[in-house]
């Protein structure tokens, strides 16, 4: 063999290679290999344990299961036959776990500085904090007239709620308030109407055979998502009508039977539509009239809407009127009105015009309607009657503590501003995250996160009896986050309140455990066995509490049906306030903004960066700053789909992308009030409202409709 | 060609008039598939969603506008499934026992070109590392494995709850699984029930009565890709949008 040979050979070898598998194999296997990179998250390892427990992130309180190795979870699902959420997990709920390792998790006690454009988020020491704190309140104390101290929960009815009251009785002319914008406003109003002020209420969905909802998200986040669903599946075979109203097909109104498109700011009209209708073809019960106190003033009121008139300003046809009014009537019915989780609540009128329609209708305190359930019983002395925060005189809270537990429904800055002293007094936030109210506090103390800590999930405002559900602890609470009911306590303790129960919420759920124990009443399911067994039946407060932490819930026993003796439906308002609308509602030609949200989703921080797959990665959910037009709109405006836009209203400028959407009502901008799940803002600025900045908050406290005008930026 | 009898045929029904659009089905299947949240610059065209759904408008002016969500996955191909065909690593393969179709991305090369093979756009490309935020990994599924940047990746109906149902089978000394042990992440989470999954080729499943409605199609049919994906709505239009090359907001 010589020289010649060998190359021939070598070059052979080489063309022969290409030939065979070994190429393709070397290419295959380098892809493997390079596979090997070093942010490969490593997978957790260890025993594989199963744990029931309840969603506390919305009041829904939906039942899940947790799958979990090595004792962290790593797979949410619903629990089938759970009597409430029957299986349902939103996506929020579905990576509730993730939350705990946010990006914008509050890692320990932080301050602003000082309120201005350039504020950054100092740390500070939790004792620093807490005496420092303790010291504004002493001071606001001393200073009699100089405002009030308020605790706003965001999820009232919780043991811990009776805590911020038990403290704030310590303080003469303290303040415990709620938030404006509640799932429970028809609820209340009816019970007011009724003469049961505070009573809760529930709505018996099962057994309506008509829903006229003024804009509630039945299908989309109202509620209990799990009951609400299995509710519209089971209309079909019951006959139950859904009848929607809203400027918006939505997801809801898509699905209803009926959609009332209402010119956005004109359903108080409508309602009183139906009322004319109701009243002059006789078809309110006579034992219904008998009962109402203002029918004279209520007549007053809407003789002015003949179904033709509230048609023009509505432009819900009059046909429409008349015939939801009859079937109204005919029917078993309920109407719903509900929060828009970002828009809010709608104004005052509309609120007790669609109040008065369930008095009208009958539908007070009877199956299928709205039904009083029993309030949880408590031990706790100290009780102070909430106020809504939006009613509230302005310029009156010198401290103000917002509590960490969502509602789902969003408040716009510029109303806690608004309610602050002159010199902005003192704001505390106690959340896990900072999130949408974070650009008004001074002080934030880091929460438990979800999972962290054992929380009470309260009752779903569309439930028929009292409940109560606990989110087990399910992951280590970090170092770093304050106990709520703790920080109460060491700051009741540093501002020398003599006499303050020093509780944490450990010690408060017991409390809690012992007086429903003690009350004897309802029935406990449990996920594990599936069975229902009455309270009665258990050891004590503790086997109701380890029922409770295993993922069980307690159920009240039903509240017996109690139609009202007397009622009234105008709340006291005078009918000229109701005719005034004839003039008010009126458009006038002026686009109108509303902010849109989807509970629990309208801010970064309360959100799992993975539901970027449905804000970011896909057009399914806006994200935020996106101003939504129907098509016919923006060509009139110039305007395509894309185009950053400028919304201008008298609160205000915001430049905004634009998206074109057939299903929204011309005329109006639905600008999203959400999250950026996963850019992982950096701390919001002081002045960073967002949409919210937009909207012109009302002497009523409602800014769910704002003239606004649209160009291209 | 297979020489191992196929002994199930896993597809889905989905039922577009029960659909919502509450993105559920998306983030089970994020969650249960360690899909890292986006990268800061991801979009929909550049971010990873095994089960994207879309929102397709029927064109008309309000009031008469109309909007339908479709979730859309891996159709799991069952004739000349496209991207096996082209992939020249032999990532894709279709398990010749369930007939859903694997991708294994140990062995992708990352050329994209089952991308540009399949017709329903459900195959996604990790143009970034995938990340999770410090801590978070704690929380990852270990039944699945965590992809890289530069390879492919797409539904597959959950092959890991396949994997589980079948130790749990293998270990009750059974030779088949039980169906109510294997739902994939997306159906498991639905609220409104409008997806059922199960054997298309066992006649007492709930699949297999739902996909003889009269309302049932299937996407791109045309192309007869075999597709084991099934929809159904009772609105004409919708039926229409099948054949169309639609795009969300469109048709």
């Amino acid at each position: 063999m010589n020289r010649r040979d060998l190359l021939a050979l070598a070059g052979g070898s080489v063309l022969g290679a290409l030939f065979s598998p070994l190429p393709w194999k070397l290419l295959d296997d380098s892809a493997i290999w390079t596979q090997n990179w070093s942010l490969i998250p490593l997978l957790p390892r260890g025993p594989q344990t199963f744990r029931y427990t309840a969603c506390s992130l919305c009041p829904g309180g939906c039942s899940l299961k947790a799958r979990c190795i090595n004792g962290y979870p790593v797979t949410l699902t619903g629990v089938r036959s759970h009597p409430l959420s029957m299986g349902t997990l939103c996506p929020v709920g579905l990576a509730g776990h993730h939350l705990a390792f946010h990006p914008l998790r509050l890692k320990s006690p932080a301050r602003f500085e000082e309120k201005s454009q350039d504020s950054v988020l100092t740390r500070a020491t939790y004792e620093d904090v807490v005496r420092t704190l303790a010291a504004e309140v002493a001071s606001v104390q001393a200073s009699p007239g100089g405002g009030t101290i308020v605790v706003l929960d965001q999820r009232p009815g919780r043991a811990l709620s009776r805590y911020y009251a038990e403290f704030l009785s310590a303080f003469p002319g303290s303040v415990y308030a709620i938030p404006p914008a509640r799932e429970e406003g028809t609820a209340d109003l009816v019970a007011a109407s009724i003469g049961r002020p505070g009573q809760p209420y529930g709505v018996d969905l099962e057994h309506a055979e008509v829903v006229l909802s003024f804009g509630v998200s039945l299908l989309d986040g109202w509620g209990s998502p799990g009951r609400l669903h299995a509710w519209n599946r089971s209309r079909k075979e019951s006959g139950c009508r859904l009848i929607q109203v809203e400027p918006v097909r939505s997801r809801t109104a898509s699905r209803a039977d009926t959609w009332l498109a209402a010119m956005p700011g004109t359903e108080a009209v409508l309602a009183l539509g139906i009322g004319y209708v109701l009243l002059n073809e006789g078809l309110v019960p006579t034992e219904v009239t008998r009962t109402i106190r203002d029918m004279d003033q209520y007549r007053e009121a809407v003789a002015p809407f003949h179904p033709h008139v509230a048609a023009e300003i509505t432009s819900v046809p009059a046909g429409e009127i008349v015939q939801t009014a009859r079937l109204l009537a005919k029917k078993r019915s309920v109407v719903l009105t509900g929060p828009d989780p970002a828009g809010g609540s709608y104004d005052r009128l509309t609120e007790v015009a669609v109040a008065g329609l369930n008095i009208l209708v009958g539908s007070a305190g009877r199956t299928g309607g709205i039904v009083a359930r029993r309030g949880i019983v408590e031990t706790a002395a100290a009780t102070l009657t909430p106020a809504s925060f939006a009613d509230l005189p302005d310029h009156s809270i010198a401290f103000l503590l917002l509590d960490a537990a969502q509602s789902g429904y969003t408040i716009p800055p510029s109303l806690i501003r608004r309610k602050m002293v002159a010199d902005g007094g003192t704001v505390v936030q106690l959340s896990p995250y900072l999130s949408a109210l974070s650009c008004c506090a001074d002080y934030f103390i880091p929460a438990p996160a979800h999972f962290e800590m054992t929380e009470e999930a309260g009752t779903p405002v569309d439930v028929a009896v009292a409940t109560v559900s606990l989110t087990g602890a399910l992951l280590p609470a970090h170092s770093h986050a304050v106990d709520p009911a703790r920080f109460i306590a060491d700051l009741a303790a540093a501002a020398a309140i003599s006499g303050f129960r020093s509780m944490t919420s450990a010690t408060l759920l017991r409390e809690r455990m012992e007086a429903v124990y003690t009350a004897g009443r309802g029935t406990i399911w449990s996920p594990a066995e599936e069975t229902t067994s009455p309270v009665a039946s258990l050891a004590g407060p503790d086997a109701l509490q380890e029922a409770l932490e295993s993922g069980g819930v307690w159920l009240d026993d039903p509240s017996p049906e109690c139609a009202p003796t007397e009622a009234t439906l105008l709340a006291g308002l005078p009918s000229t306030r109701f005719t005034a609308l004839l003039r008010d509602s009126r458009s006038s030609g002026q686009l109108v903004l509303m902010p849109a949200g989807w509970r629990s989703t309208t801010a970064s921080g309360t959100v799992a960066p993975v539901l970027s797959k449905i804000f970011q990665e896909s057009d399914l959910r806006r994200t935020r700053d996106r101003a939504a037009l129907n098509p016919e709109t923006a060509r009139h405006a110039g305007l395509s789909d894309g185009d950053t836009v400028r919304l201008t209203t008298p609160c205000g400028s915001r430049d905004m992308t634009l998206v074109l959407d057939q299903t929204l009502m011309p005329g109006l901008v639905s600008a999203t009030v959400g999250p950026a799940p996963n850019n992982a803002d950096t701390p919001l600025l002081p002045t960073g409202d967002g949409v919210l900045g937009l909207s012109a908050v009302r002497e009523d406290g409602t800014w769910r409709f704002t003239e606004v005008t649209i160009a291209k930026a | 060609m297979n020489h191992e009898k196929q002994t199930a045929r896993y597809g889905m029904f989905i039922d577009l008039d029960r659909c919502t659009g509450c993105g559920a089905c998306v983030v089970a299947c994020a969650v249960e598939n360690n899909i890292a949240p986006a990268e800061r610059k991801a979009n929909a065209r550049t971010g990873v969603t095994w089960m994207l759904v879309s929102t397709v408008s029927n064109g008309k002016a309000f009031p008469e506008g109309d909007t339908v969500f479709i979730p859309m996955m891996c159709q799991q191909c069952e004739h000349e499934t496209p991207c096996v065909s082209v992939c020249p690593q032999n990532a894709v393969a279709v398990d010749p026992k369930t007939g859903i179709v694997g991708q294994v991305p140990q062995r992708c090369l990352g050329c994209r070109y089952c991308m540009t093979a399949c017709p329903y756009h459900a195959r996604y490309f990790n143009w970034w590392d995938p990340a999770w935020p410090d801590g978070m990994e704690k929380m990852l599924n270990p039944d699945v494995a965590p992809r890289m940047r530069g390879v492919v990746e797409k539904c597959n109906f959950c092959h890991g709850r396949l994997h589980t149902a079948m130790e749990k089978a293998a270990a009750a000394g059974r030779s088949t699984i039980d169906p109510a042990d294997y739902l994939p992440a997306c159906v498991e989470a639905c609220p409104a029930q409008a997806l059922v999954f199960g054997n298309l080729a066992d006649p007492s499943c709930e699949v297999s009565t739902a996909v003889q409605r009269s309302t049932t199609f299937q996407f791109l049919s045309r192309l007869h890709t075999g597709s084991k994906v099934y929809y159904s709505s009772e609105r004409r239009w919708v039926r229409d949008l099948a054949e169309q090359q639609v795009d969300s907001q469109g048709a």
